[in-house]
């Protein structure tokens, strides 16, 4: 199958009958609810299946799970707990904000850079570290991942942080590079302090733009509607430095991804 | 050892042996117990920390969820389907490992592909998909440390969640130098920075990618991969083609329903309050993206999954591969690790699961395996009952008849002795005669001085240790020692007792 070499949007229609050797959608279902039939019914299983004909999700609180309320210390909270898993947080006021991108990077001696931040922001660093002689690197140079290879940090905003855990979220999208945070050594989040939430359960809602939220109703979900076309193609969840302990128990950072993550906390303006 | 046949041994699996040579093996014994304990007490605390008095709710309600999920699973596995497709991925059905390595290798082979990194996954280890990529030329690459190492040093994983806790540095080293042409260091931070020079050029130059998922979201179609060392992000964003293989109990509702099994699963994997990387991907890249794959395809795979989402198993497809059970269970410790249970899931739950996935007559021993202290269950973030799901196993050893003969006779014997009180008396002394007369040490108390005397509890206790008894008994004082009974019977003790108490003091201490 020489001719799958362009594979894009249509590498579906380029399969070989002979490399389809799965079963059918229609069939490998079958075997799974001929499983769950074979057993006893389920007990009021007709008064969970909401009007959509699928089944409203567990109604449970979700609430027994959440670590950090609402009018805790998000703050003091982030810095700790982030800082404990291995992220070096730098807070810094609004208008120092390219100093201490420049600061850090200088003081990991980054000279090539990834950069995947969007709008005014990313521009005005751009400008700023172009004025220092620093290299930006386009993620796809040459039409290769190659250069992302030899960055020496990247550098993306973020979604969210969340206080319970000390994890910063960073999305993928047009603008935002996915090698930006996992291929260079070195990667700089910038957060503003509003970013920061309680717990996990708190960035659900903000992602999928639905108010409602088991957390909050304790009520069935709605189904999927809404929700889908909103989610990015890829969001991380960052809680420290890439890790491994598989040598004989011994914690090794940037096994992979970056040794080390440096996040610089904006204070809102 | 050879490592493809470690987890893919004969058949009907033999356990003893593996048993009997890891038991032997000391340094064997301190990697694990030392490791697992680590973990295990870490564990116990992260989740304290946390949940404080919660933490047993929040166990159940975890399960709750992925049970209610489990009996709807036909609903949910559809509703992921359709919101997988919707978002540019290519879902595929594999029936078994046969299925789901021709789905694989049908991708590879369509868009050409030369070399494959790969990040850990259970259920790639379980149908051999490594080995069936490099019979046809793809060079597979596991990119997780750990695996990394035992794929050089051609040796299998012994632990879930990390892999090689059956091998030392020194193992480490000797690989690196055979197999990458590496100098000869024992500093673990130098020989992840080899690991690290040698994979990326691995991951810069592949053209396929290979993960598992701990989760699929069912609400949006994701599929969520849970990392520390971040391999996993590489894979999937360097190479041009995703293919996660993935077990059908995986799925799990919405995104909300995630953060409870986040949660809960790094905490009870390592101890930390979340994996590093929590990666959620939602379809392959979108055209304006720069990069990330052009494809994703999402292999589901049963390979005998709808045999144990029956109801009295169904809990067992609960599990979200944490490895709390084995860090927790004595046995696990006792026997070296994984290896030792010839399968690729060890420990409690491999000792479930895997007779029941290949065959309870391919591995009757496994069942066996448990001293049904019940660590495992109090250790599950999923709350299932693993002692009840191993008891249930060994009554079907019994109802199929799959016991060696030896043991049938032998309960045969016990259970008739049980129900005749004069068969009881007659067999206990017989015991006492005889295992007394072939006992080795020295130390056994010469009888009538000390055993009738009453109110005396050092009586009651094994005075001495039997070690080889003769002839079918040999088979049991290989393992374990025997106690040497006293030379009375708690019957005679209790009788002399009931003689001397006044018969007014029983009356009021009653």
């Amino acid at each position: 199958m020489k001719n799958a070499k362009n594979a894009g949007g249509e590498w579906e229609t380029r399969r070989s009958p002979e490399t389809v050797r799965g079963c059918s959608r229609a069939e490998f279902l079958q075997r799974v609810r001929r499983a769950i039939a074979g057993s006893e019914a389920i007990g009021g299983d007709s008064d969970a299946v909401g009007s959509t004909g699928l089944p409203a999700h567990p109604p449970r609180d979700l609430g027994l799970v959440r670590l950090v309320d609402q009018g805790a210390d998000r703050v003091g909270l982030f810095t700790e707990r982030a800082t404990a898993g291995g992220l070096r947080v730098h807070r810094v006021a609004a208008d120092a904000l390219l100093d201490a991108v420049t600061t850090v990077l200088d003081a990991s001696g980054a000279r090539r850079v990834m950069i995947a931040v969007p709008g005014v922001l990313g521009h005005s660093l751009r400008e700023r570290l172009r004025t220092r002689g620093i290299v930006m690197i386009d993620p796809v140079e040459g039409g290769t991942l190659d250069a992302q290879y030899d960055a020496d940090a990247g550098i993306t905003d973020c979604d969210a942080a969340l206080a319970e855990s000390g994890t910063i979220i960073v999305r993928s999208d047009a603008q935002r590079s996915r090698g930006t945070f996992i291929v260079p050594p070195v990667h700089v989040v910038i957060l503003r302090v509003a970013q920061i939430l309680p717990d996990m359960l708190d960035y659900w809602p903000m992602l999928t733009g639905s108010s409602e939220t088991i957390a909050a109703s304790g009520g069935p979900l709605s189904c999927s509607s809404g929700v889908r076309g909103r989610v990015p193609t890829s969001i991380v969840m960052i809680s420290g430095p890439s890790k491994t302990a598989d040598i004989e128990g011994i914690l090794i950072t940037g096994v992979h991804g970056p040794r080390e993550v440096y996040v610089v906390l904006v204070e809102d303006r | 050892m050879n490592g493809s046949r470690v987890l893919t041994p004969d058949l009907p699996f033999d356990m003893s042996p593996r048993a009997d040579v890891a038991g032997r093996d000391v340094r064997l014994q301190q990697f694990v117990n030392s490791a697992t304990q680590i973990k295990d007490h870490g564990r116990v605390n992260a989740c304290r920390a946390a949940f404080g008095e919660r933490y047993d709710a929040v166990r159940r309600l975890a399960g709750e969820i992925k049970q209610y999920t489990l009996d709807r699973l036909d609903v949910y596995l559809e509703r992921f389907i359709d919101n997988a497709t919707a978002s540019g991925a290519r879902v595929h059905f594999a029936a078994d490992a046969a299925q789901a390595n021709a789905i694989v290798l049908g991708i590879a082979r369509d868009i050409d592909a030369k070399l494959c990194v790969k990040s850990k996954s259970m259920v790639t280890e379980e149908i051999g998909l490594l080995a069936a990529l490099e019979s046809i030329g793809v060079t597979t690459v596991e990119t997780d440390l750990g695996e990394f190492i035992l794929q050089l040093d051609h040796d299998a994983p012994s632990h879930i969640v990390t892999p090689m806790i059956h091998k030392d540095r020194t193992a480490v080293a000797r690989a690196f130098v055979r197999e990458l042409g590496a100098r000869y260091t024992e500093d673990p931070a130098e020989l992840t920075r080899i690991a690290r020079e040698h994979m990326r050029r691995q991951f810069r130059g592949a053209d396929l990618g290979i993960s598992g998922a701990n989760f699929l979201v069912a609400d949006t179609g994701s599929i969520v991969i849970c990392t520390n060392e971040g391999n996993a992000d590489l894979a999937v964003s360097s190479p041009r083609v995703h293919v996660a293989v993935v077990g059908i109990e995986k799925v799990i509702p919405s995104l909300e329903h995630l953060s409870v099994f986040l949660k809960l699963l790094a905490r009870s994997a390592t101890a930390q309050p979340l994996t590093v990387y929590n990666t959620i991907v939602t379809g392959p890249r979108k055209p304006d993206e720069a990069d990330g794959p052009e494809q994703l395809h999402i292999v589901l795979v049963d390979n005998g999954r709808t045999e144990i989402l029956r109801e009295e198993t169904r809990e067992l497809l609960r599990c979200i591969r944490c490895g709390a059970c084995l860090n927790a269970c004595p046995v696990y410790r006792k026997v070296g690790g994984g290896h030792a249970y010839g399968a690729v899931y060890s420990g409690p739950i491999g000792a479930v699961i895997t007779p029941l996935f290949k065959g309870l007559e391919n591995y009757p021993d496994l069942p066996q395996a448990s001293s049904l202290c019940g660590a495992c269950f109090e250790a599950c973030p999923v709350h299932i009952d693993i002692p009840s799901q191993l008891i249930r196993l060994r009554s079907l050893l019994v109802e199929r008849r799959l016991m060696a003969r030896g043991s049938k006779l032998a309960y045969r014997l016990w259970a008739m002795t049980l129900k005749h009180a004069w068969l009881y008396r007659m067999s206990a002394a017989l015991q006492r005669i005889i295992i007394r007369r072939f006992s080795t040490s020295h130390d056994v108390r010469s009888g009538s001085a000390s055993a009738g005397v009453p109110g005396s509890a050092g009586d009651m206790l094994p005075a001495a240790w039997c070690a080889d008894l003769p002839g079918p008994f040999r088979a049991w004082t290989e393992a374990r020692d025997m106690p040497v009974p006293a030379a009375g019977s708690f019957r005679a003790w209790w009788a002399v007792r009931e003689r001397a108490t006044p018969p007014t003091r029983r009356a009021g201490g009653a």
